[in-house]
Formats: C-alpha cells, structure tokens, sequence
C-alpha cells in the first residue's frame, strides 16, 4: 500500500495534474469534499442504490433458485434464460432503464439488482444442490415440514454459498449503482466521478475513484464480518 | 425378550424404479413387536428399496407395507431411519444432533428416551458433547446418529449398512452397544446389512434376499441367548447360525440367472 503510494507519487512528478495528480493533491481534494458533506451525500447515495439493488436481486435469485434447485421443469425452464441474463450489455441498457423508469431510485437499483442477480441465483441454486442426499433422507424421514426442512437442514447447508454469493455481488452492486449514475444528473460517487471527467477535473475524478473503492472494500469487509460470525464451525 | 403381535408387515411389495428396473419382487414378511429382523442379500438386490419404501420414502410400485396396523403412506415419527452415512449436520456440536428430533414438530409430545447428555453417555462419547461432526472418527458420528434414532423413542428402528464403512473393530464394538440399547428400549429392529457374522449377531431371525429384482428366498432363526457377545462368534451353535446363512445365499444366488454377472 505504501509502497503503491509512493510509485504514484513518484510518477505524479512526471506528469501535469490532469493527466496524474499527486495522492497529496488527491488527498486534499478528497477531505474538501468531506468537509462540505458532498462526499458523504454522494457515497450514501450510491451505497443505498447499490443495496437497495442487492435486496431486490437478492430475493429474485432466492426466489428463482430456490425453485430451480427443487425443480428439474423449472431449471430446464429458467437456467437458459439466467445463463443468458449474463449476455446482456448493461452498459448499453441503462440509458433504457432511465428512459423507462424516470430518473429516480427505480432505474439504478435495477441497474444494481440486474448485476447481482446471476452470481447469486447460481450460489443459491449450488448451496441448496449442495445438501447430502442422506441428510435429506434422514430429515424426511423425521417427517419434517417443509418449512423446518428449509430451516433445519437447507438454509444452513447452502450458508456458505450464499455468502460467497454475497462477497462477489456487493461489489458487484456498487458497480451496477456507479454505472447507472453514469448516465443520468444529480447523485452519487459515479456521478461525481462523470461531473470531474467532464471539467477535466483529474483530482475529482480521483477522489471519486477513491472513494468508490473504498465503499466496495468497505461492504465486502462487512459481507466477510457477518460471514465469520455467522459460519463458526 | 417377550415377543408381541405383528407391528410391521410387508405384502406382496414390488418395486419397478422410473427407469423400468425391477428392483424388488413380491416381497413378503412380517416383524413382531420387539423382534431383531436383519435382512442380508447380494449388492444390488434392493434391501435399500425395501428400506426407504418401510420408512415411508418411496410408495411401491405394487404391493403395501402396515405399521401398527395402518397402510404406510410417507415418512412416520414411529419410526427411526439410520443410514450407513452418519448423515450429521456439521454446524451444530454433538449434544444438538442428538436433540434435532425434539425440535420438529413431529415429535411434540413425545417422551424422550433420555435427555441428549445422558444419550451420549450411553453411547460412550462422555466428554465430546460439544464436538462439531468434523472432529469425530466414523464409528464416533455413528454413535451420534444412533442416539439421534433412538431418542425419540421409536417403536420401530430401520438401519441401512449402518456399520459397513467401519473397521471390524469399531464395527464389533457398535453392534455390541446397538444389541445392549435395543435390551434396554424394547425397540423393534430392522437392519438391512452385507456381514452374514453381524446378521447373526443381531438377529432373531435373519431374511434372505436373492439377487434383483429382491425376493426374501429364505429365513434362518437365530436362537441364542441376549445379550449377545462376540466371544460367542466362535462357538458351534453361531458358526452353525453363519453357515446356514451363507448356504442360504449361494444357494439363492445360483437360483438366479443374473448371480452369473455378479458373481
Ligand atoms: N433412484 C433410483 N433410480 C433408479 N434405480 C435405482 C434407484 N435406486 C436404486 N436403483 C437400482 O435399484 C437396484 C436396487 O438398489 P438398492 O440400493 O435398493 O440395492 P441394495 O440391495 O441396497 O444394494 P447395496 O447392497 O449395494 O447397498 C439397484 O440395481 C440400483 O441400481
Ligand atoms: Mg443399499
């Protein structure tokens, strides 16, 4: 870490501002934005975007592979459209969400819930495959409910996948959330980063990367928390 | 043991799995209350079948199975199932797989047996109650799951190859301690087991299977005294026991066409 700040600020010498600004000059931007509020107003913007996105990509892939681990119709059914939900452009759908969806929440949750989605429906279909057919047996056989059998048995056996699931998609959201901030005014780390491109504002641009990076180390650090609390085996 | 009226019986079940293999034919059998039935055939025979459909598992494709005088129609709290995979679950320590059971809504109102410290005791794993299922050897996650089957008090206990993972060492020390439990909780068994010696050994009457599709060919009744030890593995009467068992399979086996492939 040091040492990666001290090549930038090696390199920085070489370089005018525009191009390279110094990590100083990055660092000092960085606290003005801080100071004014801007850069709390535009990270928790993007961070409730990105998990807003989360949630709702979340509890679509929960829903679809719940029943697509259960169901051999619905994963001949639906795992060629989930496969192909990853061919998608989302770059090039976003100016579509906002057309469609106005400028509001809607269109970058969708943006964030559209990207998690396929990372987590596969984790969630492999932790519920992932339960030893003996297991299953065994509880069947204690004529568990269907409810107890999902409480007992599944969710804790496909725990681990849902976090590893979760690890991949809460940087993923926040990409999503950035991208979508992209192409439309007014909020967020992404949006910061765009307003910096277009004023040749390099220290901005920076800063806003910075920050973005920061959000994501900070909700995957989270994400590994909860999991090592969570997973004590 | 004092043997009661019939608790479990077997009609005419046949069984044709979904890719058209016949995998038991007219089998027939009935268990009394309390009795040790062991049932022993060649791999592939479908003792396995015949297992889930008792428990409730799978229907037969033909055919009925009556527990205490009801048709089976799906998985019953009278009756415990304990396969050759200790089947365990990893995060939660010993003495919680051991209680699992108590906590389904099937068992409400059950009496337990014991309370799962003193299952682990009688099980002999005093000391590893708050052990996760990784830090127990094969034959320690047996004892687990044995005291999980027993806890809920089950009239009926079916096991599948509970013991064919172990070595014969652990499996002689486990079907010593299954033989003493059962004495104590009058439970009526039914072991689906490879080891004509372990058959015998836990049996009053061990059932034998011919090749697939499975049929109970033959029956050998075990008469020796309770509890069973395995010093009397070497005395004539069991050893005359094992010989009638092993005449029984190789005699079933060349009945058949298909020992042929097997053999
Ligand atoms: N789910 C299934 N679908 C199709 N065929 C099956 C299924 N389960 C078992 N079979 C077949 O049915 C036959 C009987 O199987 P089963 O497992 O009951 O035998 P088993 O006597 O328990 O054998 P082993 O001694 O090796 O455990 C086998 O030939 C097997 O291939
Ligand atoms: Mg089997």
């Amino acid at each position: 870490m040091a040492a990666f700040v001290l090549a930038w600020h090696l390199l920085s010498l070489r370089y005018p501002t525009f191009i390279l600004p110094s990590p100083q000059l990055v660092f000092e931007r960085m606290i003005t934005l801080a100071l004014d509020g801007t850069l709390a107003t535009c990270t928790l913007e993007t961070l409730r975007e990105a998990l807003a996105g989360l949630l709702l990509g979340g509890m679509v892939a929960g829903i679809f592979g719940f029943w697509i681990a259960h169901s051999r119709f619905a994963d001949r059914l639906l795992s060629p459209m989930i496969v192909a939900t990853q061919g998608i452009p989302f770059v090039a759908i976003a100016p579509l969400l906002f057309i469609w969806f106005g400028n509001g929440l809607l269109p970058r949750m969708l943006m964030a819930g559209l990207i998690v989605f396929f990372p987590l429906a596969v984790n969630v279909v492999e932790g519920f495959r992932a339960v030893p057919p003996s297991l299953r047996d065994v509880f069947r056989a204690m004529s568990v409910t269907r409810l107890e059998l999902l409480t007992k048995l599944e969710l804790p056996a496909a725990l681990p996948f849902l976090f590893a699931g979760l690890r991949v998609s809460v940087t993923l959201s926040v990409v999503g959330a950035i991208t979508a901030e992209f192409f439309s005014a007014g909020r967020g780390l992404g949006y910061l980063v765009r307003l910096g491109s277009g004023l040749y504002d390099t220290p901005l641009v920076m800063a806003g990367v910075v920050a973005i990076i920061a959000l994501a180390l900070g909700l995957y650090a989270s994400v590994r928390l909860v999991e090592r609390l969570m997973l004590i085996r | 043991m004092l043997m009661g009226e019939t608790i479990l019986s077997v009609e005419r079940v046949r069984h044709v799995y979904p890719t058209s293999l016949a995998a038991l034919h007219d089998v027939r059998f009935c268990v009394r209350r309390g009795e040790r039935v062991a049932v022993i055939g060649p791999s592939g025979c479908g003792k396995s079948t015949l297992l889930r459909i008792i428990a409730g598992l799978i229907t037969p494709t033909a055919g009925q199975v009556w527990l205490e005088g009801r048709p089976v129609a799906g998985p019953s709290s009278r009756v415990s199932l304990m396969l050759q995979d200790a089947a365990l679950l990893p995060w939660r320590s010993v003495v919680q797989n051991i209680a699992l059971p108590l906590e389904l809504r099937a068992f409400r109102g059950v009496s337990p047996l014991a309370t799962p410290q003193e299952l682990v005791e009688w099980v002999g794993l005093s000391g590893f109650e708050r052990a996760r299922p990784s830090e127990l050897s094969g034959g320690m996650a047996q004892r687990v799951a044995l005291a999980r089957a027993l806890i809920t008090r089950p009239p009926v206990l079916l096991l599948d190859e509970p013991f064919g993972a172990l070595d014969a060492l652990t499996r002689e020390a486990l079907t010593a301690l299954l033989d003493q439990l059962l004495g104590q909780v009058g439970t009526t068994l039914i072991v689906v087991t490879h080891d004509v010696n372990e058959a015998v050994f836990l049996a009053d009457r061990v059932l034998i299977c011919t090749p697939r599709p499975g049929h109970v060919g033959a029956e050998v009744r075990v008469d020796l005294p309770r509890p069973r030890r395995w010093e009397m593995a070497r005395e004539a009467d069991f050893l005359s026991y094992v010989t009638q068992v092993r005449d029984c399979l190789s005699l079933l086996a060349y009945r058949h066409p298909s020992a042929l492939a097997t053999a």
